[in-house]
């Protein structure tokens, strides 16, 4: 067949694909018979590629099946559905799977968090080796301010609602991303804040504002601390792919482990956005006693805690 | 021949070309794309001058979601382009073609700090440079290719059409494809680049000059179809 008759014969076919491709919609074109156009393209494709018609027909129809491996081929998600499944059972099963993972990653950012308590327990002038003194008298009067005045209204709750979620989820984001330095970024960033957070704490205790702090911090530290912990696990994986691919080649290992831990990083994300919420709107309310916030920081710690080891069980394949 | 043409397997059997775009085209979207970060960051700066602490709030959150999700929230709900890509023409599909999803666009947008690194993007350059698809990290991670949306469509300009006719050659198919591509092109060259290319053929043809190349973009006139 001459490329002319070729054309004259099938420009029809090509045209309605196009049609379709361009406005869906319409119900000009029957959407039951797309896919049987899009493959007769790709066959006229293939036999203008062996008749060696013209590379300009060859360009147009490489482009109009392209567009219609697009539009058929695409991943077609419902957003609601999915996030049902997934903070009901493909988040917390995927952190039950790393469990070693995780356990590292916990080692890591409360090993030094609990040795740099510990250590200002011991011999208080250590807080400085992490913090300049600067900082130290900041923090303190920061919080002994709150224990004169404890006013704080609902513009300063709005105000530190957006800085828990710039800085936090940055440092979560942080966090997973720097582990593609072979696990290297994420060891840093854990035990970095695991030092930082054990200094604040371990002098805030011993100048004698525990009583301030820990009411403060119980309820929201069940979602971030843990959160930072995941966003460590997911990181170190993604090093570890790097440096242990197996039977993979390492980009392609890569793909694979940053595709894995997908649910992770959306589970550690919304666990930092609760976190924000509680720690600006619950977290730094003056008309709660402490009884009342430890018992349900208690609640938050024992229900994030069940929700890791339950949730999702029954879905398991 | 010398090209950067990607081939996707498709089930139909039918192996589909795509272009993936070059380090060039990318930084410009790039660099469109941070000055459209930058205007917000400076919008919300001159709002915050004039509402005050009340809006402190608000505004970390349209900075956090300016910073981290930008390019993840365009990808995801606007056909793979931020707005400096769908300027350049550019969109990001996965290496099989098919559009980018969520997951996808996550990976290779975070990882963006570790391609940045360490300045401007230095790592993810050297990367891409080593890569036939010019992948950076963030892309090898996601599987994804920063490609051209309509592949370059081939000009009509430079062919001779009126009088159109075939060498009396034998030319593979990847022949017939650069001397279309040379009509397609050539008046972009110089008359001195024009008659250097088609003298390449002058040991077949016996043509030289100016006749080298009509000659050629006759034969490109006739491969057209016309």
């Amino acid at each position: 067949m001459k490329q002319r008759d070729f054309e004259k014969t099938y420009e029809e076919t090509w045209k309605q694909l196009e049609r379709w491709l361009d406005t869906p919609d319409t119900g000009d074109v029957d959407p039951d018979i797309v896919p049987g156009l899009y493959r007769k393209v790709c066959h006229h494709l293939a036999l203008t590629r062996t008749r060696q018609y013209s590379p300009a027909l060859e360009d147009r129809l490489n482009r109009l099946a392209l567009r219609g491996h697009r539009a058929l081929y695409a991943a077609r998600v419902s957003t609601f559905g999915n996030l049902w499944r997934l903070f009901g059972s493909t988040f917390p099963r995927s952190v039950r799977q790393n469990a070693w993972v995780v356990l590292v990653s916990a080692i890591l950012f409360y090993g030094p968090f609990a040795a740099m308590v510990g250590a200002i327990a011991i011999n208080p002038s250590l807080a400085y080796s992490v913090m300049s003194a600067d900082q130290l008298d900041q923090i303190e009067a920061m919080y002994s301010d709150v224990e004169n005045d404890s006013s704080r209204d609902s513009t300063t709750d709005l105000m530190m609602f957006g800085h828990y979620i710039y800085n936090n989820i940055g440092i979560g984001f942080m966090t997973f991303a720097a582990g593609v330095v072979l696990g290297l970024g994420s060891v840093f960033v854990l035990v970095s804040n695991g030092l930082f957070i054990g200094a604040v704490f371990g002098y805030l205790t011993h100048a004698g504002l525990g009583h301030v702090l820990y009411p403060f911090v119980a309820g929201h530290g069940a979602f971030e601390l843990n959160a930072i912990v995941l966003a460590g696990a997911c990181g170190l994986r993604l090093g570890m792919s790097l440096v242990a691919p197996g039977r993979r080649r390492r980009s392609d290992a890569l793909r694979h482990t940053a595709s894995d831990t997908m649910p992770m990083v959306y589970g550690f994300t919304a666990m930092l956005l609760i976190a924000a919420f509680i720690e600006a709107f619950w977290s730094s309310t003056s008309w709660s006693p402490p009884t009342v916030k430890y018992t349900v920081a208690a609640l938050l710690w024992v229900g994030v805690a069940l929700y890791f080891v339950f949730a999702g069980r029954r879905d398991a394949a | 021949m010398l090209d950067t043409l990607e081939n996707i397997e498709t089930p139909e059997g039918v192996s589909l070309s795509v272009r993936p775009a070059g380090i060039y085209a990318r930084s410009l979207a790039r660099l469109i794309d941070t000055l459209v970060q930058g205007c917000v960051f400076a919008a919300v700066y001159f709002l915050l001058n004039l509402l005050g602490e009340l809006f402190i709030g608000l505004a970390l959150i349209v900075l956090f979601v300016t910073k981290w999700l930008y390019d993840v929230l365009f990808e995801v709900l606007m056909g793979g382009a931020t707005p400096g890509k769908r300027v350049l023409g550019l969109h990001v599909v996965y290496t099989n073609g098919a559009p980018v999803g969520a997951n996808g666009s996550v990976v290779r947008n975070f990882l963006r700090i570790v391609d940045w690194l360490p300045a401007l993007y230095v790592f993810g350059v050297v990367l891409s440079l080593f890569n036939a698809r010019f992948q950076r990290l963030g892309d090898i991670a996601a599987g994804t290719v920063v490609a051209y949306q309509d592949d370059a469509k081939l000009s009509a300009a430079g062919l001779i059409v009126d009088a159109a006719s075939p060498m009396r050659l034998a030319f593979s198919r990847d022949e017939h494809r650069a001397i279309a591509n040379f009509g397609a092109r050539v008046d972009s060259l110089s008359a001195e680049r024009q008659v250097e290319l088609a003298e390449l053929l002058t040991p077949l043809s016996a043509l030289e000059g100016r006749e080298a190349v009509q000659a050629l973009q006759r034969h490109a006139g006739w491969l057209s179809g016309h």
